[in-house]
């Protein structure tokens, strides 16, 4: 069981190397943002392959290497997105203690947290005024007309997000309302997140994060996000970007996220629809 | 004095060793081993005056960068422009006839010319002379202007390549002074506090066009002189602050976003690319190899066109 579902993993996985290269624009209002590692970088180029293909948009892509990639994934990378942004972590920690040096608690956070660049290090180094952030385990299996049409007619300001199962938050809402006296939304959940990041507030950062409880919880990024958002500023996309458990992709579903318990899933179901849906439009180079 | 020679030298064997790791034979090849472009290699015509010059300052360190990119800014721009080349006196003999060899008109200035030509052009400015002669990266400020005999000139850095025509850069500003690559952040030698100067913001001055008779020497004296600036402690930021005041003062325009500062690799869609720092590695492995195919590509069309010519 397990030498078939390496097998499935090793040839689903590898098939998103031989999609036609997507030009992407190399500006824009908004950047797609995504933060991948040496393990996660192929499912990393599913969800992005599978964005681009069935949203046609063309946005600028940036995608911040955590400085675990090989010069190989790199290449692979740059021949899939030839116009693709690579962040690479070594070259941005020469950036970012510059830039960041009244701001220690940030500063420490950055060094301690994996999830930490994509609050901290890429609303400073994306040109553009709003980012598109993706996570490496979400895969689109239609247009996502709801995100597209948001893309298109933000209001400034405002934050789009998906919506998780549950809080999934460092404390409850309760206590960030008493510890910071900021009000959050339900549900937030930042594997996509539309945000706007034209002078950002690092300040507000840095004072949150002087709390511990911030500092080394697992959504303390997520957490960050819907508080800089703050309730009122946060909008939600339809229950089709919704966080779920349910263990098939129904038909009308639009996109998918494989979190951490049903990741293996994506090799599984996901990847075997995506690339399915893709072949029919003729996006692989067979 | 020894053992700091000797811990830069394993530091960057360290590093050569790790970057040939991670990046593999392109890196060894480009850095190591085949060491010269090997095209042009008897030589560019370019003109010895024009109302344009290029002024690069280099080291022993950054030699072979430093060709590379002059190479490929001299084939960008059409070998209009003259060449002026700095060095800090670390050049090998041998260094600088390899130069002298690729750009036989261009003008070479060493560090003993320089020295006494600056000394007797600054001998008002104490301050602006202390600071030149402890750091190396100052000479930029105040030897690309006392050498300029046009009234413009671009600053160029060893680790900058140009991937298209820098059309931009060669134009120049439309209304201000100065034009300047945008930093990610301002990063100077003051912190907000600074007071009764104005400072532009984000100018990062490894890539510009300048205006020679905009810069005021006199306003970077007063400026030094303020005590804002710590003369004796100071790094090689100050460089960069002198001219963010300059260009606060006279006024900047920043290049488009194509002009980018690299953060890893990737060059497509991208006019020039500054490599800096830790991503001076993708200098070799992406750009040189870029830059060598597009050399060859133009040394191949002025053949085919001399002799169609013939």
């Amino acid at each position: 069981m397990s030498q078939r579902i390496s097998f499935a993993k090793a040839r689903g996985l590898s098939a998103v190397l031989d999609a036609r290269p997507i030009h992407t624009d190399t500006a824009g209002d908004v950047t797609v943002c995504i933060l991948t590692t040496q393990r996660e970088w192929i499912p990393c180029l599913w969800a992005l392959v599978s964005f681009y293909e069935f949203s046609q948009c063309r946005y600028p892509l940036a995608i911040y290497d955590d400085g675990s990639l090989s010069s190989s994934s790199h290449r692979a990378i740059l021949r899939l997105f030839p116009n693709a942004s690579i962040i690479d972590r070594r070259c941005a920690d020469l950036v970012m203690p510059r830039a960041l040096a009244e701001y220690p608690n940030c500063l420490r956070f950055r060094r301690g947290h994996p999830n930490a660049p994509r609050i901290v290090d890429l609303p400073l180094l994306c040109a553009s005024p709003r980012i598109l952030m993706l996570d490496d385990h979400i895969l689109f299996f239609a247009r996502p007309e709801r995100l597209v049409q948001r893309l298109c007619d933000l209001e400034p300001g405002q934050f789009v997000f998906g919506r998780d199962a549950n809080d999934c938050y460092a404390c409850s809402r309760d206590q960030i309302l008493e510890w910071f006296g900021v009000e959050v939304g339900e549900r937030v959940n930042c594997g996509i997140m539309l945000a706007e990041i034209s002078d950002f507030k690092y300040e507000l950062l840095e004072s949150w994060l002087g709390n511990s409880q911030m500092n080394c919880h697992s959504w303390a990024e997520q957490t960050l996000w819907a508080m800089y958002a703050g309730k009122k500023r946060s909008v939600f996309l339809g229950q089709e970007y919704d966080v779920t458990a349910c263990p098939t992709i129904e038909s009308a579903c639009v996109l998918k996220r494989y979190p951490e318990p049903s990741r293996r899933a994506v090799y599984d179901e996901g990847i075997a629809r995506v690339e399915g849906e893709l072949e029919r439009r003729g996006v692989f180079g067979r | 004095m020894y053992f700091h020679e000797i811990h830069r030298g394993l530091r960057t064997l360290r590093h050569g060793a790790k970057a040939t790791f991670f990046h593999g034979w392109p890196y060894l090849r480009n850095r190591y081993l085949r060491t010269l472009p090997t095209d042009y290699s008897d030589g560019i015509r370019t003109p010895t005056s024009g109302s344009l010059e290029i002024h690069l300052l280099t080291c022993a360190r950054d030699f072979q960068m430093a060709l590379w990119s002059a190479l490929n800014l001299t084939i960008m721009c059409g070998k209009k422009c003259p060449l002026f080349v700095h060095e800090d006196g670390t050049l090998s003999p041998k260094m600088l006839a390899v130069f002298r060899r690729y750009f036989p008109d261009a003008r070479m200035i060493g560090a003993r010319e320089a020295n006494a030509a600056s000394e007797s052009a600054y001998a008002e400015y104490p301050c602006l002379l202390s600071l030149r002669k402890r750091l190396k990266p100052f000479w930029k400020l105040t030897d690309f202007a006392l050498f300029c005999e046009a009234p413009r000139f671009v600053i160029l850095d060893s680790d900058q390549l140009f991937f298209a025509a820098p059309h931009e850069l060669l134009r120049g500003p439309s209304s201000a002074a100065h034009l300047f690559l945008r930093d990610f952040v301002s990063t100077y030698s003051v912190g907000r506090e600074c007071t009764g100067f104005r400072l532009a913001p984000r100018v990062a001055c490894g890539l510009g066009n300048v205006a020679r008779e905009a810069l005021d020497f006199e306003r970077m004296e007063c400026f030094l002189r303020s005590g804002m600036v710590d003369l004796e402690r100071c790094d090689m930021w100050i460089e960069q602050t002198l001219w963010a005041l300059e260009c606060g003062e006279a006024g900047v325009e920043y290049l488009p976003e194509h002009y980018a500062i690299a953060l890893g690799p990737g060059w497509k869609g991208k006019t020039a690319k500054h490599y800096i720092g830790p991503s001076r590695d993708y200098f070799f492995t992406e750009g040189v190899p870029v830059v060598e195919q597009m050399l060859r590509d133009e040394c191949a069309g002025s053949q085919v066109l001399k002799q169609s010519e013939a």
